[in-house]
């Protein structure tokens, strides 16, 4: 038995304190009379008339007793298992993890299988089983069947995800369900830890078999023309030792053997030479090690394949600019004190200003004397402060700031402006924005620096170039958006004006063409991330891969989840407010009915 | 004192009553009550044969003209009767408005009044805790008859009366020679019975005069309490109890009173006792003519 409103049972509390009040009640009046002998007389007469009076008050006590805590039951209200039809609602985790091997040899997922046939095959006659497989995505598996085949078959043809597990959305189509079926019952089988599961039962799947995973690749640049690639090696759940490897286009060339300790991680650093760091097509790390989940055991890396980028440089003193874009070797330049159609236009002229529409695929405006539609300046700040990136989220920033690492970039006088809702605050030096971008009705970029190069030490810093190559990936994005992507994200390709066909190579070995979407440019398709693994992205003119990761916190044993539902359509409008309400009532109730039995008894001796 | 006990207009109902006695007692000389022996009076009782020695002027000449035998004709003796009247002096008289106390006072002077109307002689005891004190010197005349009253009214109520112990320790309890009333409440556990049956053993007539107040017929107790009785000792003594007073247990009272009233009643008719219950709330002159008269105390 359970209780629907468990609080209910907090009017228990009325019984020692109805006991209290027995024990405090006025104690017996003295009362002198000639001779008690009659009275004493009475006593076979009372035991005669009704033996039960002589309990009478015990009578009453026990009475008052059985109505407190017959409220608190009431007011809790139990839930009794019935024997009535009963309409399971099963919600099975269909996220990455529960693709973990047990020690069974069978995965989590086959295992819930298994224990939701068994259920199925379990109920009788009349019971429905209804199965929601929460992957990426909720989806409904068998609806209210009673059949155990049907629902075994339909089970088989829903794989597990490589995603994450979206119970949250499975418990809203378990809400519907029990608006509609009030004695439903809603079992989740899940490997993710559920902290509170009000009126629904949780089986978990999650046996403590054991995972080392790799996640946080990140790769570095080195001054020497090399890379560092390091990613957080972890053993969850245990001290273990783990042997890393890493290989350049498939061959090993360097392994390590890190002692791990239970969920701590530890980076692991690779160095790849600059003779390597230019040829190579691709790199891995990758775990040799037999744990329960493979599938992040391995992270692979593509070098980035940016796209020309042709810069026109207004500028009367091109000195770092000219050093920049040709470090970044990314096309030819051009410094003029004019504009012209370049991807990239550099305006760094006190005098220069936009003059007509943007054409070229970005422009950066450096300390403009006239400020672009939408930025109105306001003075001049002399106070010296750090450069910072903007608290607020967006893609531009995000596009903009790309690697830069923003640290100890000073900025010693700048233009106080204020800026129209168009604009994103890149970055900011105190409160004061002095990066300003915005994306243009034609789609090119406009960004607004407010200060003076001369202001700062940006340009000498390796900021300054991040910066640059930022804004040229901004005018020329590269065929594909992100090299490393998570299962459940979405890849962007951009494709170049000459693009005949895309061809998307899966992990699995499958090949499907990109076909133009409502929503997206053009020159824009969007690949769904649904395997982890190699993806490999063909255009006849270009050729590049991306690595699928699976999510990271599919590697590890989950947070704590909270889930609730209420059980039933009816309890499903009832506020705290109401709740509240109706315990008052109950409580009131009781009072009532214990002043009634005081009164009843006290009548009755009256009459 | 003798005023509250008894007034003029009371005494002046009691004219032309006397006691009802059934049985011939023994008694001293020179009073009016007929007697068990023959004697000097009026009254004819008997013949018995002449034997040689009897005093020739007492054969009766008219039964020998009829007869032609020799009988003398025998005459009662009348003799003057002793009542004495045991007044309850334990706590519990004391109770009630008019105490029981009072009323017991006056039945018994009322009652020495009857007795020295009819030229008998009445003695009062007072039965306290274990002991039957004498109240005054026996009294056989109206004028001294009026001087006792004073002695009768201090007497006082309390503690608890064993009447089993006190009664046969009456001083001059006498033998059949006349009429014992026990006057008392009977509100007790103690064996009063036997006190009773020990006044029958002197051959004397037994009357019992039960005394109550109206609250102990009819009590107006309700709800949670400790009853206290008045005669208890302390407060563990087992007469003091908790109880809870309700319906049902004033019902229960109800019946314990009117069956102790039929105890007392079946114990008396067994014993050709007489016995009435009088109210304190009562005249005088009603528990005379309602009580006593009825119960053929007095006649």
């Amino acid at each position: 038995m359970s209780f629907q409103n468990p609080a209910g049972l907090w009017l228990l509390l009325g019984i020692p304190v109805l006991v209290v009040i027995w024990l405090l009640r006025p104690m017996n009046e003295n009362r002198r009379v000639s001779s008690s002998y009659i009275w004493r007389l009475s006593e076979r007469f009372m035991k005669r008339r009704m033996p039960l009076t002589q309990i009478g008050r015990w009578l009453v006590f026990a009475l008052q007793l059985l109505i407190v805590a017959g409220g608190a039951f009431l007011a809790a209200r139990p839930v009794l298992a019935q024997e009535a039809r009963v309409d399971y609602f099963v919600i099975l985790d269909a996220s990455a993890s529960m693709r973990t091997v047990t020690e069974s040899g069978k995965t989590r997922y086959e295992a819930a299988m298994e224990m939701i046939l068994d259920l199925a095959k379990e109920t009788g006659k009349g019971h429905t089983v209804t199965v929601v497989a929460a992957g990426e995505e909720a989806r409904t598996v068998v609806s209210e069947s009673s059949s155990g085949r049907e629902i075994s078959d339909a089970l088989a043809a829903f794989p597990c995800g490589w995603g994450r597990s979206s119970l949250s959305g499975a418990m809203t189509l378990a809400q519907l369900f029990c608006y509609e079926h009030p004695e439903a019952q809603v079992i989740v089988y899940t490997d993710q830890k559920v902290e509170k599961a009000e009126n629904l039962t949780v089986v978990p799947m999650d046996g403590g078999e054991w995972n080392v995973s790799l996640t946080n690749l990140g790769v570095t640049r080195e001054s020497d023309g090399g890379c560092t690639l390091e990613a957080d090696l972890t053993s969850w759940g245990r001290d273990a030792a783990a042997a890393v490897g890493l290989s350049l286009d498939g061959r090993l060339t360097d392994a390590v053997n890190v002692n791990l300790r239970a969920d701590a991680p530890v980076r692991v650093r690779f160095s790849v030479p600059a003779q390597d760091a230019d040829r190579i097509l691709s790199a891995s790390i990758f775990i040799e090690s037999e744990d329960a989940f493979e599938a992040d055991n391995e992270l692979v890396v593509f070098p980035d394949n940016e796209r020309p980028c042709d810069t026109l440089l207004v500028s009367e003193t091109p000195f770092w600019f000219e050093n920049a874009l040709n470090a970044l070797d990314r096309g030819q330049v051009l410094v003029s004190t004019t504009q012209g159609g370049c991807d990239l236009v550099i305006l760094d002229s006190p005098g220069s200003a936009q003059s007509e529409s943007p054409s070229a695929g970005a422009y950066l405006f450096i300390a403009p004397d006239k400020m672009p539609e939408g930025i109105e300046a306001k003075g001049i700040s002399e106070k010296t402060g750090q450069l910072s990136a903007s608290a607020a989220d967006s893609v531009m920033k995000d596009r903009l700031l790309r690697l830069m690492k923003l640290g100890g970039i000073s900025v010693a006088q700048h233009t106080v402006a204020r800026a129209s809702d168009e604009w994103t605050t890149v970055c900011s030096v105190g409160s004061d924005p002095v990066l300003l971008a915005r994306t243009e009705e034609n789609g090119t970029t406009t960004a607004v620096l407010l200060f003076d190069l001369h202001d700062s030490n940006l340009p000498l810093t390796t900021d300054f170039l991040y910066l640059i190559r930022n804004l040229m990936n901004t005018a020329v994005p590269s065929l594909i958006e992100k090299r490393l992507t998570e299962v459940g994200s979405t890849q962007r390709v951009t494709l170049s004006p000459t693009t005949e066909f895309v061809r998307v190579t899966a992990p699995d070995g499958s090949v499907s063409q990109l076909e133009s979407e409502e929503g997206t440019g053009e020159g824009e398709r969007t690949l769904k991330i649904t395997l982890p693994g190699v993806y490999t992205v063909e255009t006849g003119e270009e050729e590049t891969g991306f690595f699928a990761a699976v999510p990271e916190e599919e590697s590890r044993p989950q947070s704590v989840s909270s889930l609730s539902l209420t059980a039933n359509g009816a309890a499903e409008e009832e506020t705290p407010e109401t709740a509240k309400r109706g315990l008052g009532r109950i409580a009131a109730a009781v009072l009532l009915l214990l002043l009634l039995s005081e009164w009843g008894i006290w009548l009755y001796e009256q009459v | 004192m003798a005023k509250e006990l008894i007034d003029d207009k009371t005494i002046a109902l009691l004219d032309g009553r006397d006691f009802s006695i059934r049985s011939l007692m023994e008694g001293l000389f020179g009073g009016n009550r007929r007697s068990a022996y023959y004697g000097s009076s009026m009254e004819f009782a008997d013949y018995r044969p002449y034997i040689p020695g009897d005093d020739p002027r007492r054969i009766d000449w008219n039964l020998y003209g009829r007869t032609d035998g020799l009988f003398l004709k025998l005459f009662t003796d009348e003799r003057r009767q002793h009542h004495r009247v045991y007044i309850d002096g334990s706590a519990s008289m004391a109770w009630g408005k008019p105490e029981k106390h009072l009323t017991a006072l006056r039945l018994a002077a009322l009652l020495g009044y009857l007795a020295v109307s009819g030229s008998d002689r009445v003695s009062w005891y007072a039965l306290e805790r274990d002991e039957c004190r004498r109240v005054t010197e026996p009294v056989s005349t109206r004028e001294s008859w009026v001087l006792a009253l004073d002695g009768l009214g201090a007497l006082t109520c309390g503690g608890d009366t064993r009447m089993d112990v006190s009664v046969p320790r009456c001083p001059d309890p006498g033998y059949k020679d006349g009429i014992s009333f026990l006057i008392s409440d009977f509100l007790t556990d103690r064996d009063w019975k036997s006190a009773v049956d020990w006044l029958l053993s002197r051959e004397r007539e037994v009357c019992l005069i039960r005394v109550l107040s109206p609250d102990e017929t009819a009590p107006e107790l309700r709800g949670k309490l400790r009853l206290r009785d008045i005669e208890a000792t302390g407060e563990d003594d087992e007469r003091n109890f908790r109880m809870h007073i309700g319906k049902q247990r004033l019902r229960a009272y109800a019946e314990a009173c009117a069956w102790l009233e039929r105890d007392i009643r079946t114990f008396c008719d067994a014993r050709q006792i007489r016995f009435f219950t009088c109210m304190t709330d009562e005249p005088v002159a009603k528990i005379l003519f309602d009580g006593a008269v009825r119960s053929e105390m007095v006649r």
